[in-house]
Protein backbone atom coordinates (compact mmCIF):
# COMPACT_ATOMS: atom_id res chain seq x y z
CA UNK A 1 0.00 0.00 0.00
CA UNK A 2 1.26 3.51 -0.83
CA UNK A 3 2.06 5.44 2.32
CA UNK A 4 -0.10 8.50 3.00
CA UNK A 5 3.06 10.42 3.80
CA UNK A 6 6.67 9.37 3.61
CA UNK A 7 9.90 11.14 4.37
CA UNK A 8 13.06 9.73 2.83
CA UNK A 9 16.54 10.65 4.07
CA UNK A 10 15.38 14.19 4.72
CA UNK A 11 17.89 16.88 5.58
CA UNK A 12 16.58 20.30 6.54
CA UNK A 13 17.57 23.33 8.59
CA UNK A 14 17.27 27.08 8.87
CA UNK A 15 20.86 27.89 7.85
CA UNK A 16 22.59 26.47 4.76
CA UNK A 17 25.10 23.79 5.73
CA UNK A 18 23.68 23.43 9.24
CA UNK A 19 20.99 20.75 9.00
CA UNK A 20 18.87 20.11 12.07
CA UNK A 21 17.06 17.18 10.50
CA UNK A 22 19.81 14.82 9.36
CA UNK A 23 18.59 12.05 7.14
CA UNK A 24 15.25 11.30 8.78
CA UNK A 25 13.14 8.55 7.23
CA UNK A 26 9.55 7.90 8.22
CA UNK A 27 6.38 6.64 6.63
CA UNK A 28 2.79 7.08 7.76
CA UNK A 29 0.17 4.66 6.48
CA UNK A 30 -3.35 5.82 5.56
CA UNK A 31 -5.67 6.05 8.57
CA UNK A 32 -2.83 5.90 11.04
CA UNK A 33 -1.85 8.25 13.87
CA UNK A 34 1.91 8.49 14.14
CA UNK A 35 3.60 10.53 16.84
CA UNK A 36 7.15 11.82 16.74
CA UNK A 37 8.78 12.09 20.14
CA UNK A 38 12.30 12.82 21.23
CA UNK A 39 14.46 15.03 23.44
CA UNK A 40 14.57 18.81 23.13
CA UNK A 41 16.55 19.88 20.07
CA UNK A 42 16.09 16.55 18.31
CA UNK A 43 14.59 18.31 15.29
CA UNK A 44 10.98 17.16 15.73
CA UNK A 45 9.35 20.51 14.97
CA UNK A 46 11.89 21.24 12.22
CA UNK A 47 11.00 17.92 10.59
CA UNK A 48 7.27 18.68 10.35
CA UNK A 49 7.97 22.27 9.33
CA UNK A 50 10.22 21.00 6.54
CA UNK A 51 7.46 18.64 5.40
CA UNK A 52 5.04 21.59 5.52
CA UNK A 53 7.36 23.65 3.32
CA UNK A 54 8.31 26.16 6.01
CA UNK A 55 11.95 25.09 6.45
CA UNK A 56 14.30 24.65 3.47
CA UNK A 57 15.08 21.05 2.56
CA UNK A 58 18.68 20.42 1.50
CA UNK A 59 18.43 16.69 0.72
CA UNK A 60 15.96 13.83 0.63
CA UNK A 61 12.32 13.63 -0.41
CA UNK A 62 8.82 14.07 0.96
CA UNK A 63 6.07 12.04 -0.71
CA UNK A 64 2.36 12.66 -0.20
CA UNK A 65 0.43 9.62 -1.37
CA UNK A 66 3.42 8.72 -3.54
CA UNK A 67 3.63 12.19 -5.12
CA UNK A 68 6.85 14.15 -4.58
CA UNK A 69 6.04 17.39 -2.72
CA UNK A 70 9.54 18.16 -1.47
CA UNK A 71 9.81 21.66 -2.86
CA UNK A 72 6.16 22.54 -3.34
CA UNK A 73 5.56 26.00 -1.76
CA UNK A 74 3.88 25.87 1.64
CA UNK A 75 0.72 27.66 0.48
CA UNK A 76 0.08 25.04 -2.23
CA UNK A 77 0.37 22.01 0.04
CA UNK A 78 -3.04 22.52 1.57
CA UNK A 79 -4.52 22.19 -1.93
CA UNK A 80 -2.63 18.90 -2.36
CA UNK A 81 -4.17 17.49 0.83
CA UNK A 82 -1.56 18.22 3.50
CA UNK A 83 -2.66 20.43 6.39
CA UNK A 84 -0.40 21.66 9.17
CA UNK A 85 -1.21 23.05 12.61
CA UNK A 86 1.79 24.89 14.09
CA UNK A 87 2.58 24.69 17.79
CA UNK A 88 2.04 28.32 18.77
CA UNK A 89 0.17 31.18 17.14
CA UNK A 90 -1.82 28.66 15.15
CA UNK A 91 -4.93 30.81 14.67
CA UNK A 92 -5.33 34.32 13.27
CA UNK A 93 -5.90 36.17 16.52
CA UNK A 94 -7.11 39.34 14.76
CA UNK A 95 -9.94 37.47 13.02
CA UNK A 96 -13.07 36.02 14.60
CA UNK A 97 -13.68 32.28 14.77
CA UNK A 98 -15.97 32.41 11.75
CA UNK A 99 -13.52 34.63 9.82
CA UNK A 100 -10.73 32.13 10.50
CA UNK A 101 -12.83 29.27 9.17
CA UNK A 102 -14.46 31.20 6.32
CA UNK A 103 -11.05 32.37 5.13
CA UNK A 104 -9.80 28.78 5.05
CA UNK A 105 -12.89 27.78 3.05
CA UNK A 106 -12.74 30.78 0.73
CA UNK A 107 -9.14 30.00 -0.22
CA UNK A 108 -10.24 26.60 -1.46
CA UNK A 109 -13.77 27.00 -2.77
CA UNK A 110 -15.11 29.75 -5.04
CA UNK A 111 -18.87 29.61 -4.33
CA UNK A 112 -20.60 30.87 -1.20
CA UNK A 113 -22.89 27.83 -1.04
CA UNK A 114 -19.97 25.42 -1.42
CA UNK A 115 -18.18 27.18 1.42
CA UNK A 116 -21.20 26.95 3.69
CA UNK A 117 -21.51 23.25 2.89
CA UNK A 118 -17.86 22.78 3.78
CA UNK A 119 -18.20 24.74 7.03
CA UNK A 120 -21.33 23.00 8.29
CA UNK A 121 -19.75 19.63 9.22
CA UNK A 122 -16.77 21.39 10.81
CA UNK A 123 -19.08 23.43 13.04
CA UNK A 124 -20.94 20.20 13.82
CA UNK A 125 -17.68 18.55 14.89
CA UNK A 126 -16.70 21.57 16.99
CA UNK A 127 -19.97 22.81 18.54
CA UNK A 128 -18.13 25.11 20.98
CA UNK A 129 -16.71 27.03 18.05
CA UNK A 130 -20.12 27.23 16.38
CA UNK A 131 -21.59 28.78 19.53
CA UNK A 132 -18.89 31.48 19.74
CA UNK A 133 -18.29 32.14 16.08
CA UNK A 134 -18.28 35.94 16.39
CA UNK A 135 -15.59 35.87 19.10
CA UNK A 136 -12.08 37.06 18.20
CA UNK A 137 -9.72 34.09 18.04
CA UNK A 138 -7.25 36.05 20.16
CA UNK A 139 -9.69 35.87 23.07
CA UNK A 140 -9.94 32.07 23.07
CA UNK A 141 -8.37 29.85 25.72
CA UNK A 142 -5.47 27.57 24.79
CA UNK A 143 -7.72 24.54 24.32
CA UNK A 144 -10.26 26.45 22.24
CA UNK A 145 -7.47 27.85 20.08
CA UNK A 146 -6.15 24.36 19.49
CA UNK A 147 -9.64 23.20 18.49
CA UNK A 148 -10.00 26.17 16.13
CA UNK A 149 -6.58 25.45 14.62
CA UNK A 150 -7.57 21.82 13.99
CA UNK A 151 -10.95 22.91 12.63
CA UNK A 152 -9.25 25.39 10.28
CA UNK A 153 -6.95 22.67 9.01
CA UNK A 154 -9.85 20.25 8.48
CA UNK A 155 -11.72 22.71 6.24
CA UNK A 156 -9.34 21.66 3.47
CA UNK A 157 -10.43 18.00 3.82
CA UNK A 158 -6.78 16.98 4.09
CA UNK A 159 -5.51 13.49 3.46
CA UNK A 160 -2.83 14.08 6.06
CA UNK A 161 -3.04 16.36 9.10
CA UNK A 162 0.22 17.33 10.81
CA UNK A 163 0.29 18.92 14.24
CA UNK A 164 3.22 20.37 16.14
CA UNK A 165 2.76 19.69 19.85
CA UNK A 166 -1.03 19.95 20.07
CA UNK A 167 -0.93 19.40 23.85
CA UNK A 168 1.57 22.22 24.56
CA UNK A 169 0.39 24.51 27.33
CA UNK A 170 -2.90 22.66 27.89
CA UNK A 171 -4.25 21.24 31.13
CA UNK A 172 -4.45 17.40 31.35
CA UNK A 173 -8.24 17.59 30.85
CA UNK A 174 -7.86 19.68 27.69
CA UNK A 175 -5.09 17.41 26.42
CA UNK A 176 -7.56 14.55 26.72
CA UNK A 177 -10.17 16.50 24.74
CA UNK A 178 -7.70 17.37 22.00
CA UNK A 179 -6.55 13.75 21.75
CA UNK A 180 -10.14 12.54 21.57
CA UNK A 181 -10.71 14.99 18.73
CA UNK A 182 -7.66 13.65 16.91
CA UNK A 183 -8.99 10.11 17.21
CA UNK A 184 -12.29 11.38 15.78
CA UNK A 185 -10.40 12.98 12.91
CA UNK A 186 -8.51 9.75 12.25
CA UNK A 187 -11.77 7.77 12.37
CA UNK A 188 -13.06 10.19 9.73
CA UNK A 189 -10.36 8.92 7.37
CA UNK A 190 -7.62 11.51 7.91
CA UNK A 191 -4.07 10.33 8.51
CA UNK A 192 -2.45 12.12 11.44
CA UNK A 193 1.21 12.87 12.10
CA UNK A 194 1.98 14.75 15.28
CA UNK A 195 5.01 15.93 17.14
CA UNK A 196 4.68 15.56 20.89
CA UNK A 197 6.84 16.55 23.82
CA UNK A 198 4.24 14.99 26.11
CA UNK A 199 5.24 11.36 25.66
CA UNK A 200 2.32 9.98 27.65
CA UNK A 201 -0.11 11.83 25.42
CA UNK A 202 1.74 10.65 22.33
CA UNK A 203 1.69 7.02 23.41
CA UNK A 204 -1.97 7.30 24.38
CA UNK A 205 -3.16 8.56 21.00
CA UNK A 206 -0.72 7.19 18.44
CA UNK A 207 -0.82 3.86 16.65
CA UNK A 208 2.92 4.09 16.07
CA UNK A 209 5.62 6.28 17.54
CA UNK A 210 8.92 7.44 16.06
CA UNK A 211 11.69 8.47 18.40
CA UNK A 212 13.81 11.19 16.85
CA UNK A 213 17.31 11.84 18.19
CA UNK A 214 19.79 14.31 16.65
CA UNK A 215 17.68 14.76 13.54
CA UNK A 216 17.22 11.05 12.76
CA UNK A 217 14.69 8.43 13.75
CA UNK A 218 16.18 5.97 16.23
CA UNK A 219 13.15 3.82 16.93
CA UNK A 220 9.88 3.44 15.04
CA UNK A 221 7.47 1.03 16.68
CA UNK A 222 3.88 0.48 17.76
CA UNK A 223 2.86 2.56 20.78
CA UNK A 224 2.01 -0.48 22.85
CA UNK A 225 5.40 -1.95 22.13
CA UNK A 226 7.19 1.26 23.10
CA UNK A 227 5.19 1.57 26.31
CA UNK A 228 6.72 -1.71 27.35
CA UNK A 229 10.21 -0.66 26.23
CA UNK A 230 12.35 -0.05 29.28
CA UNK A 231 14.72 2.31 27.44
CA UNK A 232 11.89 4.62 26.36
CA UNK A 233 10.31 4.42 29.77
CA UNK A 234 13.55 5.54 31.36
CA UNK A 235 14.48 8.12 28.76
CA UNK A 236 11.15 9.83 28.19
CA UNK A 237 8.62 8.72 30.77
CA UNK A 238 10.86 9.06 33.80
CA UNK A 239 9.94 5.51 34.87
CA UNK A 240 12.22 2.80 36.10
CA UNK A 241 12.24 -0.28 33.97
CA UNK A 242 9.68 -2.81 35.13
CA UNK A 243 7.28 -0.29 36.67
CA UNK A 244 3.74 -0.54 35.24
CA UNK A 245 2.74 1.86 32.47
CA UNK A 246 0.35 4.59 33.62
CA UNK A 247 -3.08 4.39 32.08
CA UNK A 248 -4.18 7.56 30.27
CA UNK B 1 -10.63 77.67 16.76
CA UNK B 2 -13.09 75.85 14.54
CA UNK B 3 -11.10 76.90 11.49
CA UNK B 4 -8.07 75.07 12.92
CA UNK B 5 -10.26 71.96 13.05
CA UNK B 6 -11.37 72.33 9.42
CA UNK B 7 -7.87 72.97 8.11
CA UNK B 8 -6.51 70.18 10.28
CA UNK B 9 -9.03 67.69 8.91
CA UNK B 10 -8.08 68.60 5.33
CA UNK B 11 -4.34 68.21 5.99
CA UNK B 12 -5.15 65.09 8.01
CA UNK B 13 -7.07 63.56 5.08
CA UNK B 14 -3.98 63.71 2.87
CA UNK B 15 -1.74 62.36 5.63
CA UNK B 16 -4.26 59.63 6.55
CA UNK B 17 -4.55 58.23 3.03
CA UNK B 18 -0.78 58.20 2.64
CA UNK B 19 -0.32 56.70 6.09
CA UNK B 20 -2.78 53.86 5.44
CA UNK B 21 -0.72 52.74 2.45
CA UNK B 22 2.50 53.04 4.41
CA UNK B 23 1.05 51.11 7.35
CA UNK B 24 -0.35 48.41 5.07
CA UNK B 25 2.92 47.85 3.23
CA UNK B 26 4.82 47.95 6.52
CA UNK B 27 2.64 45.30 8.13
CA UNK B 28 2.83 42.93 5.17
CA UNK B 29 6.31 43.58 3.77
CA UNK B 30 7.82 44.13 7.23
CA UNK B 31 9.92 47.15 6.40
CA UNK B 32 9.52 50.92 6.61
CA UNK B 33 9.35 52.17 3.04
CA UNK B 34 10.97 55.60 3.02
CA UNK B 35 10.08 55.86 -0.64
CA UNK B 36 6.36 55.99 0.13
CA UNK B 37 6.24 59.79 0.24
CA UNK B 38 7.54 59.91 -3.32
CA UNK B 39 4.59 57.78 -4.43
CA UNK B 40 2.32 60.62 -3.31
CA UNK B 41 4.39 63.06 -5.35
CA UNK B 42 4.40 60.77 -8.39
CA UNK B 43 0.66 60.24 -8.05
CA UNK B 44 0.13 64.00 -8.02
CA UNK B 45 2.33 64.57 -11.08
CA UNK B 46 0.94 61.61 -13.03
CA UNK B 47 -2.53 63.11 -12.56
CA UNK B 48 -1.13 66.47 -13.70
CA UNK B 49 0.24 64.81 -16.86
CA UNK B 50 -3.05 63.01 -17.54
CA UNK B 51 -4.88 66.31 -17.04
CA UNK B 52 -2.59 68.03 -19.54
CA UNK B 53 -3.21 65.22 -22.04
CA UNK B 54 -6.99 65.49 -21.60
CA UNK B 55 -6.75 69.26 -22.12
CA UNK B 56 -4.81 68.68 -25.35
CA UNK B 57 -7.29 66.25 -26.87
CA UNK B 58 -10.65 67.29 -25.38
CA UNK B 59 -12.85 70.22 -26.41
CA UNK B 60 -12.83 73.09 -23.91
CA UNK B 61 -16.42 72.70 -22.72
CA UNK B 62 -15.74 69.12 -21.67
CA UNK B 63 -13.00 70.30 -19.36
CA UNK B 64 -15.07 73.02 -17.68
CA UNK B 65 -15.16 72.91 -13.86
CA UNK B 66 -18.11 71.23 -12.19
CA UNK B 67 -19.54 73.99 -10.00
CA UNK B 68 -18.79 74.71 -7.19
CA UNK B 69 -15.47 72.87 -7.53
CA UNK B 70 -12.32 74.22 -9.20
CA UNK B 71 -12.06 71.10 -11.37
CA UNK B 72 -14.08 69.16 -13.89
CA UNK B 73 -14.41 65.48 -14.70
CA UNK B 74 -10.92 65.41 -16.31
CA UNK B 75 -9.32 65.68 -12.87
CA UNK B 76 -11.42 62.77 -11.60
CA UNK B 77 -10.40 60.70 -14.61
CA UNK B 78 -6.79 61.84 -14.21
CA UNK B 79 -6.88 60.81 -10.55
CA UNK B 80 -8.17 57.35 -11.48
CA UNK B 81 -5.50 56.97 -14.16
CA UNK B 82 -2.84 58.22 -11.77
CA UNK B 83 -3.93 55.64 -9.17
CA UNK B 84 -3.55 52.86 -11.77
CA UNK B 85 -0.15 54.09 -12.97
CA UNK B 86 1.18 54.73 -9.46
CA UNK B 87 0.23 51.15 -8.57
CA UNK B 88 2.10 49.97 -11.67
CA UNK B 89 5.07 52.16 -10.73
CA UNK B 90 5.29 50.65 -7.26
CA UNK B 91 4.95 47.11 -8.66
CA UNK B 92 7.78 47.89 -11.08
CA UNK B 93 9.86 49.24 -8.19
CA UNK B 94 9.20 46.05 -6.24
CA UNK B 95 10.22 43.89 -9.22
CA UNK B 96 13.30 45.97 -9.94
CA UNK B 97 14.50 46.53 -6.39
CA UNK B 98 12.69 45.21 -3.33
CA UNK B 99 11.95 41.69 -4.58
CA UNK B 100 15.64 41.09 -5.23
CA UNK B 101 16.59 42.27 -1.75
CA UNK B 102 13.76 40.68 0.24
CA UNK B 103 15.91 37.85 1.58
CA UNK B 104 18.57 40.31 2.81
CA UNK B 105 16.35 41.53 5.63
CA UNK B 106 14.50 44.68 6.66
CA UNK B 107 17.53 46.97 7.11
CA UNK B 108 18.67 46.39 3.51
CA UNK B 109 15.14 47.10 2.28
CA UNK B 110 14.91 50.31 4.31
CA UNK B 111 18.24 51.57 2.91
CA UNK B 112 17.12 50.58 -0.60
CA UNK B 113 13.90 52.53 -0.09
CA UNK B 114 15.97 55.64 0.75
CA UNK B 115 17.77 55.20 -2.56
CA UNK B 116 14.50 54.68 -4.40
CA UNK B 117 13.10 57.86 -2.82
CA UNK B 118 16.08 59.91 -3.98
CA UNK B 119 15.83 58.51 -7.50
CA UNK B 120 12.07 59.05 -7.73
CA UNK B 121 12.29 62.62 -6.40
CA UNK B 122 15.06 63.62 -8.77
CA UNK B 123 13.29 62.03 -11.72
CA UNK B 124 10.30 64.26 -10.94
CA UNK B 125 12.59 67.27 -10.81
CA UNK B 126 14.14 66.20 -14.12
CA UNK B 127 10.81 65.70 -15.91
CA UNK B 128 8.75 68.56 -14.44
CA UNK B 129 11.28 71.09 -13.10
CA UNK B 130 11.14 72.79 -9.73
CA UNK B 131 8.36 75.29 -10.44
CA UNK B 132 5.19 74.75 -8.39
CA UNK B 133 2.24 73.61 -10.51
CA UNK B 134 -1.54 73.71 -10.03
CA UNK B 135 -4.34 71.52 -11.34
CA UNK B 136 -6.56 74.55 -11.81
CA UNK B 137 -6.22 78.32 -11.98
CA UNK B 138 -9.87 78.73 -10.93
CA UNK B 139 -10.39 80.88 -7.86
CA UNK B 140 -12.22 79.14 -5.02
CA UNK B 141 -14.57 81.03 -2.72
CA UNK B 142 -14.78 79.47 0.72
CA UNK B 143 -18.24 78.60 2.02
CA UNK B 144 -19.07 79.85 5.48
CA UNK B 145 -20.30 76.91 7.59
CA UNK B 146 -20.47 78.88 10.85
CA UNK B 147 -20.38 82.66 11.46
CA UNK B 148 -17.32 84.29 13.02
CA UNK B 149 -19.27 84.82 16.25
CA UNK B 150 -19.21 81.05 16.88
CA UNK B 151 -15.66 80.16 18.00
CA UNK B 152 -14.11 82.29 15.26
CA UNK B 153 -16.28 80.75 12.53
CA UNK B 154 -15.71 77.94 10.08
CA UNK B 155 -15.06 78.31 6.35
CA UNK B 156 -14.25 75.64 3.84
CA UNK B 157 -13.74 75.57 0.07
CA UNK B 158 -15.75 73.13 -2.07
CA UNK B 159 -12.49 71.41 -3.07
CA UNK B 160 -11.66 70.84 0.60
CA UNK B 161 -15.14 69.40 1.14
CA UNK B 162 -14.53 67.10 -1.82
CA UNK B 163 -11.23 65.97 -0.24
CA UNK B 164 -12.91 65.26 3.10
CA UNK B 165 -15.81 63.41 1.46
CA UNK B 166 -13.71 61.26 -0.85
CA UNK B 167 -11.29 60.44 1.99
CA UNK B 168 -14.20 59.21 4.11
CA UNK B 169 -15.57 57.12 1.23
CA UNK B 170 -12.12 55.67 0.47
CA UNK B 171 -11.43 54.75 4.08
CA UNK B 172 -14.84 53.09 4.49
CA UNK B 173 -14.40 51.19 1.20
CA UNK B 174 -10.97 49.99 2.31
CA UNK B 175 -12.35 48.96 5.69
CA UNK B 176 -15.11 46.91 4.03
CA UNK B 177 -12.57 45.36 1.66
CA UNK B 178 -10.30 44.31 4.52
CA UNK B 179 -13.19 43.03 6.64
CA UNK B 180 -15.39 41.30 4.09
CA UNK B 181 -13.36 40.15 1.07
CA UNK B 182 -11.24 37.01 0.99
CA UNK B 183 -8.19 38.97 -0.18
CA UNK B 184 -8.72 41.57 2.54
CA UNK B 185 -8.95 38.90 5.23
CA UNK B 186 -5.91 37.17 3.73
CA UNK B 187 -4.03 40.47 4.02
CA UNK B 188 -5.03 40.87 7.66
CA UNK B 189 -4.04 37.26 8.33
CA UNK B 190 -0.67 37.67 6.61
CA UNK B 191 0.09 40.89 8.47
CA UNK B 192 -0.46 39.08 11.78
CA UNK B 193 1.27 35.78 11.06
CA UNK B 194 2.95 35.27 7.66
CA UNK B 195 4.01 31.69 8.41
CA UNK B 196 0.56 30.56 9.47
CA UNK B 197 -0.87 32.37 6.45
CA UNK B 198 1.31 30.25 4.17
CA UNK B 199 0.29 26.94 5.70
CA UNK B 200 -3.34 28.10 5.61
CA UNK B 201 -3.03 28.32 1.81
CA UNK B 202 -2.56 32.07 1.36
CA UNK B 203 -0.25 32.92 -1.54
CA UNK B 204 2.23 35.41 0.00
CA UNK B 205 3.12 36.96 -3.37
CA UNK B 206 -0.53 37.71 -4.14
CA UNK B 207 -1.01 39.40 -0.77
CA UNK B 208 2.18 41.34 -1.22
CA UNK B 209 1.12 42.57 -4.66
CA UNK B 210 -2.26 43.60 -3.26
CA UNK B 211 -0.54 45.58 -0.48
CA UNK B 212 1.65 47.41 -3.00
CA UNK B 213 -1.29 48.12 -5.31
CA UNK B 214 -3.56 49.45 -2.54
CA UNK B 215 -0.70 51.45 -1.01
CA UNK B 216 0.21 52.91 -4.41
CA UNK B 217 -3.37 53.81 -5.29
CA UNK B 218 -4.03 55.48 -1.93
CA UNK B 219 -0.74 57.37 -2.26
CA UNK B 220 -1.82 58.64 -5.69
CA UNK B 221 -5.17 59.85 -4.37
CA UNK B 222 -3.46 61.51 -1.38
CA UNK B 223 -0.96 63.15 -3.75
CA UNK B 224 -3.77 64.53 -5.93
CA UNK B 225 -5.50 65.86 -2.79
CA UNK B 226 -2.26 67.56 -1.73
CA UNK B 227 -1.93 69.09 -5.22
CA UNK B 228 -5.56 70.17 -5.21
CA UNK B 229 -5.55 71.83 -1.78
CA UNK B 230 -2.00 73.22 -1.81
CA UNK B 231 0.19 72.88 -4.92
CA UNK B 232 2.38 70.42 -6.80
CA UNK B 233 6.10 70.52 -6.21
CA UNK B 234 8.77 67.82 -6.59
CA UNK B 235 9.52 67.92 -2.84
CA UNK B 236 5.90 67.09 -2.00
CA UNK B 237 6.85 63.52 -1.04
CA UNK B 238 9.77 64.56 1.12
CA UNK B 239 7.66 67.19 2.89
CA UNK B 240 4.96 64.62 3.65
CA UNK B 241 7.26 61.75 4.60
CA UNK B 242 7.75 62.65 8.26
CA UNK B 243 4.05 63.41 8.90
CA UNK B 244 3.23 60.04 7.26
CA UNK B 245 5.58 58.16 9.58
CA UNK B 246 4.36 60.18 12.56
CA UNK B 247 0.76 59.20 11.71
CA UNK B 248 1.61 55.50 11.32
CA UNK B 249 3.55 55.36 14.59
CA UNK B 250 0.95 57.44 16.39
CA UNK B 251 -1.93 55.24 15.29
CA UNK B 252 -0.09 51.96 15.83
CA UNK B 253 1.90 50.25 13.11
CA UNK B 254 -0.25 47.96 10.96
CA UNK B 255 -3.60 49.43 11.93
CA UNK B 256 -5.68 51.05 9.17
CA UNK B 257 -7.89 52.95 11.61
CA UNK B 258 -4.80 53.86 13.58
CA UNK B 259 -3.28 55.39 10.46
CA UNK B 260 -6.49 57.35 9.84
CA UNK B 261 -6.63 58.64 13.40
CA UNK B 262 -2.89 59.28 13.46
CA UNK B 263 -3.16 61.22 10.21
CA UNK B 264 -5.99 63.35 11.54
CA UNK B 265 -4.12 64.09 14.79
CA UNK B 266 -1.00 65.07 12.83
CA UNK B 267 -3.14 67.26 10.57
CA UNK B 268 -4.81 68.96 13.52
CA UNK B 269 -1.46 69.48 15.27
CA UNK B 270 0.03 71.04 12.14
CA UNK B 271 -3.01 73.24 11.63
CA UNK B 272 -2.94 74.40 15.26
CA UNK B 273 0.78 75.11 15.04
CA UNK B 274 0.32 77.27 11.93
CA UNK B 275 -2.35 79.34 13.68
CA UNK B 276 -0.76 79.55 17.10
CA UNK B 277 3.05 79.58 16.74
CA UNK B 278 3.62 79.97 12.98
CA UNK B 279 3.97 77.78 9.90
CA UNK B 280 7.66 77.06 10.49
CA UNK B 281 6.77 75.01 13.59
CA UNK B 282 4.11 72.81 11.97
CA UNK B 283 6.32 69.70 11.74
CA UNK B 284 7.60 70.26 15.29
CA UNK B 285 4.02 70.40 16.59
CA UNK B 286 3.15 67.09 14.96
CA UNK B 287 6.18 65.50 16.55
CA UNK B 288 5.42 66.99 19.96
CA UNK B 289 2.03 65.24 19.83
CA UNK B 290 3.71 62.04 18.64
CA UNK B 291 6.19 62.09 21.52
CA UNK B 292 3.45 62.86 24.04
CA UNK B 293 1.29 59.95 22.90
CA UNK B 294 4.18 57.52 22.69
CA UNK B 295 5.19 58.37 26.26
CA UNK B 296 1.71 57.36 27.40
CA UNK B 297 1.19 54.48 24.94
CA UNK B 298 4.44 53.29 23.31
CA UNK B 299 2.66 50.95 20.87
CA UNK B 300 0.59 53.79 19.41
CA UNK B 301 -3.14 54.32 19.83
CA UNK B 302 -4.36 51.13 18.15
CA UNK B 303 -1.09 49.21 18.27
CA UNK B 304 -0.77 45.95 20.14
CA UNK B 305 2.13 44.78 22.24
CA UNK B 306 4.45 42.42 20.39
Amino acid sequence: MTAALSVENLEAGYEPGLPIVRGATLSVQPGEIVAIIGPNGAGKSTLVKAVAGLVPVSAGRVLLGGEDITRVPAHRLVHRGLAFVPQTENVFANLTISENLELAAALLLPGRRARQQRLAPVYATFPDLARQRTLLAGRLSGGQRQMLAVARALIALPRVLMLDEPSAGLSPKLVGQVLDKLREVRDGGVTVLLVEQNVKAALAVADRVAVLVEGRERIVAASAELQRDARIAELYLGRHAGAPAEAH
Amino acid sequence: MLQILTDGLVIGSVVSLGAIGLSLTFSILRFANFGHGELLAWGAYLAFTALAMFAAVMPLQGAAPIAPFSFGWPLLAAMALSAVFTARLVLALDWLLFKRLRKQGAITLVIASFGAALALRNLLLFFYGGIPRYYSQELQIAISLLPRSVWGGMRITPDQLFVLGLTAVTVIALHLFLQRSTLGRAMRATSLNPQLARVAGIDPERVLRAAWIIGGMLAAVAGVFAGLTVQLRPTLGLDLLLPLFAAVILGGIGSVWGAVLGGLIVGLAESAAVSVVGAEYRAAAAFAVLIAILLVRPTGIFGEKA
